[in-house]
């Protein structure tokens, strides 16, 4: 490919505009442009002069253009547009075709190879592979049918980022001792086919208030990170991780576990899911996040394009279900940089800043309006809706300008889906489940702690005083009264047991708690608690495993997000009356 | 807003004539756009109406809170694309640019800028006034336009490329905004 000079890319650029640019040239232009910020502003004033020109043209030929038009809907008999363009119809390789043959050949060949396969035998370890729990849900059912639901791990917390705005009153590094004393010796390479025990998590007593439990030094916080990170890496090594939906709850994972943004994993992630289509609401919003915490300016393009996904899919009711591309995204701008190259390959793992120590972000300086611009379904689930509102806070943060009828409708939602459970007094307080509050379901911990978070950033949002809403209160004392940090508490809905979805709850507890801006949950350390557990059921592959089911890779990737305390504070609420 | 608001209710309850008046404002920025996107004014007419006739069937698909104008950009997105890959099996070139520059849907001509640009665009004269409102205002293309000006093809696509730098310098001057460089 040849490669422009400056002077040769604007005069490119006029070409291009004149209508007269070969194909080669336009990709030596755009790539240019990639990497020229000189040149792109240089051809986004000649664009606009185009801009200028051709609208003064058509303001000339308006009368022939709107009669053209008055007639077309008159006679209502449109007809096709690319139709009656000269057209050269360019044949293209039926690749289709090719491809779709290859593909049947690979999977008569694979599928022979399995039927002819010997089975292994019924007791034997190695014949168990890893549990396949699909860690995103399922495809949205017909609305009018209820959704099979299981407490999804696949859901990516949120990131911390420090807002522009009084000081945050949370504190944010962990109050466990971090010392690392020794480094464990790291556990004999297993066998990918053998499944790694599943510990039950240790019951850790709620203890008294001001007696914070003893943490054995060996096992650290800190280490107990890396170790889960290295997890992480070796399965996307073995390309283990086969769901590209979950790659933005690693991606998540890795950068706030202190991996680099030059590391090559992280590069490997970021630019996969810079080139995907928006297309699930869990994977769109962590994606805003990751994406307001590398750099809000650089990205904030792709980041408007997020919200504008989200807003689009929000329900009719203010939830959010697990979404529907949107064609509006193509019209919103995208940042013209591409991600920065990988630098030299470092060892990630050994590079672990303190929470929050990324450095200050780069101050936002456009801001960018997003409006809806479709109607969405008529409902959706607490779990994609509590993920949108972590996903919508990070646009925000980053200069998009939301409209305020989307946040007071989801703010509407999570009010009016609170279950009352006066009749329930096992339960006590007020909490959420995955429906409404006539979902015929009662509240219970991931779901609960999910609402309380969301409530909090809406009031946020809104610019309310969240610690006098009276919604949040219910629901902080719904945690306080069900605290526990070895179970997700309460009724388990969809036939699931206490232990499904423990690291998926516990992630949702450490947001709702640094969102609130609290150490205690009632009476209880929700972090010391939390960690200590944490320590107590690492596997010794680094992994952590809900016992009753899940992912574990995203298991794994909640327990280290709630270790790094990963949602970023908010500034103390305004107050109001 | 509001009265946009008013034509569009009107005309989702039939009346073309009130959706006529919505749409009015918004065709220049269509044609820009479409023709951005396409590199065709002919094509562009068509796609405008083509986008205007998909517009006024699905009207009712248009929400309230909805921006009419970026809607209306959507149609036009995918209208244009399709008309593209009629003309040329080239990809679109400079596309975050064009994104970028049609963001705000508000008509470019008629902010200071604009109208900056429009009173340079009339102190040209010659082959250049001459080049530019052959291609711009007649949809003239450049290989028509060089024999008409006894010029070869690559010679005019220089001329126009030196007629974008003086409109350049001249809004600048007029603005007093800073050089690019």
């Amino acid at each position: 490919m040849k490669l422009f000079t400056c002077d040769q890319a604007r005069a490119a650029v006029s070409d291009l505009l004149a209508g007269d640019l070969g194909m080669a040239d336009g990709r030596s232009l755009e790539a240019h442009l990639a990497g020229c910020d000189g040149c792109t502003r240089a051809a986004e004033v000649f664009f606009w002069q185009d801009r200028v020109l051709a609208e003064l043209t058509a303001g000339d030929r308006l009368d022939t253009i709107m009669g053209r038009i008055r007639a077309g809907i008159a006679n209502d008999t449109p007809k096709a547009v690319t139709d009656r363009v000269r057209a050269v119809r360019v044949p293209r390789p039926r690749w289709g075709m090719a491809a779709a043959a290859a593909a049947i050949f690979v999977v008569a060949v694979v599928g022979a190879i399995a039927f002819l396969r010997p089975t292994p035998p019924a007791t034997g370890v190695a014949a168990q592979p890893h549990r396949q729990t699909p860690a995103f849900p399922a495809p949205v059912a017909p609305a009018n049918e209820k959704p099979v639901i299981h407490d999804h791990p696949e859901y990516v917390p949120p990131p911390p980022k420090p807002r522009p705005g009084p000081a945050v009153a949370v504190e944010q590094k962990p109050r466990v001792p971090d010392r690392v004393e020794k480094r464990p010796e790291p556990p004999p390479p297993k066998s990918p086919d053998v499944p790694n025990p599943v510990k039950q998590p240790a019951r850790v007593e709620n203890k008294p208030d001001g007696v914070a439990p003893q943490i054995d030094l060996v096992k650290t916080p800190t280490l107990a990170v890396q170790f889960g990170v290295a997890y992480l890496r070796g399965r996307m090594a073995r390309g283990v991780n086969r769901e590209p939906r979950g790659d933005e709850l690693i991606l998540w994972t890795l950068i706030h576990s202190g991996v680099p943004e030059s590391d090559p994993d992280v590069q490997r992630l970021l630019t996969s899911m810079l080139e995907r289509k928006l297309e699930k609401t869990y994977n769109v919003a962590l994606q805003a996040m990751i994406l307001e915490d590398l750099d809000r300016v650089k990205h904030q393009g792709r980041i408007a394009q997020c919200a504008q996904f989200l807003v689009d899919n929000q329900a009719k009711n203010g939830q959010w279900g697990y979404g529907e591309p949107s064609i509006f995204v193509e019209s919103v701008a995208v940042a013209t940089k591409p991600a920065v190259a990988p630098a030299k390959a470092q060892k990630a793992v050994k590079e672990f800043p303190a929470a929050g120590s990324r450095g200050p972000k780069p101050e936002v300086k456009t801001f960018v309006r997003i409006r809806k611009m479709r109607p969405g379904p008529e409902g959706g689930d607490n779990s994609n809706t509590m993920y949108a509102a972590l996903g919508l806070r990070a646009c925000a943060d980053a200069g998009i300008e939301l409209d305020r009828a989307v946040l007071q409708l989801a703010y509407e939602w999570w009010r009016r889906a609170q279950v009352r459970e006066s009749k329930t007094p096992a339960y006590g307080g007020e909490g959420w489940c995955y429906g409404g509050h006539d979902h015929g379901h009662r509240g219970y911990g991931s779901m609960t702690a999910g609402g309380v978070g969301s409530l909090v950033i809406y009031n946020y949002l809104l610019n309310r005083d969240w610690t006098r809403d009276q919604n949040v209160k219910n629901g902080m004392d719904w945690l306080a009264k069900n605290f526990t940090v070895t179970e997700n508490p309460g009724p388990s809905e969809h036939g699931g047991r206490p232990g499904a979805a423990l690291y998926y709850y516990l992630y949702a507890l450490e947001r709702a708690g640094i969102l609130y801006g609290t150490e205690k949950i009632g009476r209880h350390e929700w972090y010391p608690r939390g960690v200590e557990m944490l320590l107590e059921n690492q596997q010794t592959t680094g992994a952590w495993a809900s016992r009753d089911g899940g992912n574990e890779i995203h298991d794994t990737c909640f327990a280290i997000l709630f270790l790094r305390r990963a949602v970023p504070a908010l500034p103390p609420p305004v107050a109001t009356k | 807003m509001d009265s946009e608001t008013k034509l569009l209710s009107a005309a989702k309850a039939g009346n073309a004539q009130a959706f006529e008046r919505a749409l009015r404002p918004h065709l220049p920025m269509l044609f820009a756009y479409s023709r951005a996107i396409c590199g065709d004014f002919h094509a562009a007419e068509d796609v405008v109406q083509e986008t205007s006739q998909i517009a006024y069937r699905k009207l009712n698909y248009l929400i309230p809170e909805a921006d009419f104008a970026g809607w209306l950009k959507a149609i036009a997105r995918r209208q244009a694309l399709a008309a593209r890959r009629k003309l040329t099996k080239a990809s679109i070139v400079a596309e975050n640019v064009i994104e970028k520059i049609y963001q705000d849907p508000t008509s470019a001509a008629l902010d200071r800028r604009g109208e900056a640009l429009e009173v340079c665009l009339k102190q040209l004269d010659g082959r250049a006034a001459e080049a530019v409102r052959a291609h711009y205002f007649d949809g003239v293309k450049l290989n028509e336009l060089a024999p008409k000006l006894s010029m070869t093809p690559a010679a005019v696509r220089q001329m126009l490329h030196r007629v974008r730098l003086v409109l350049l310098e001249c809004v600048q001057k007029r603005l007093g905004v800073e050089s690019l460089t």
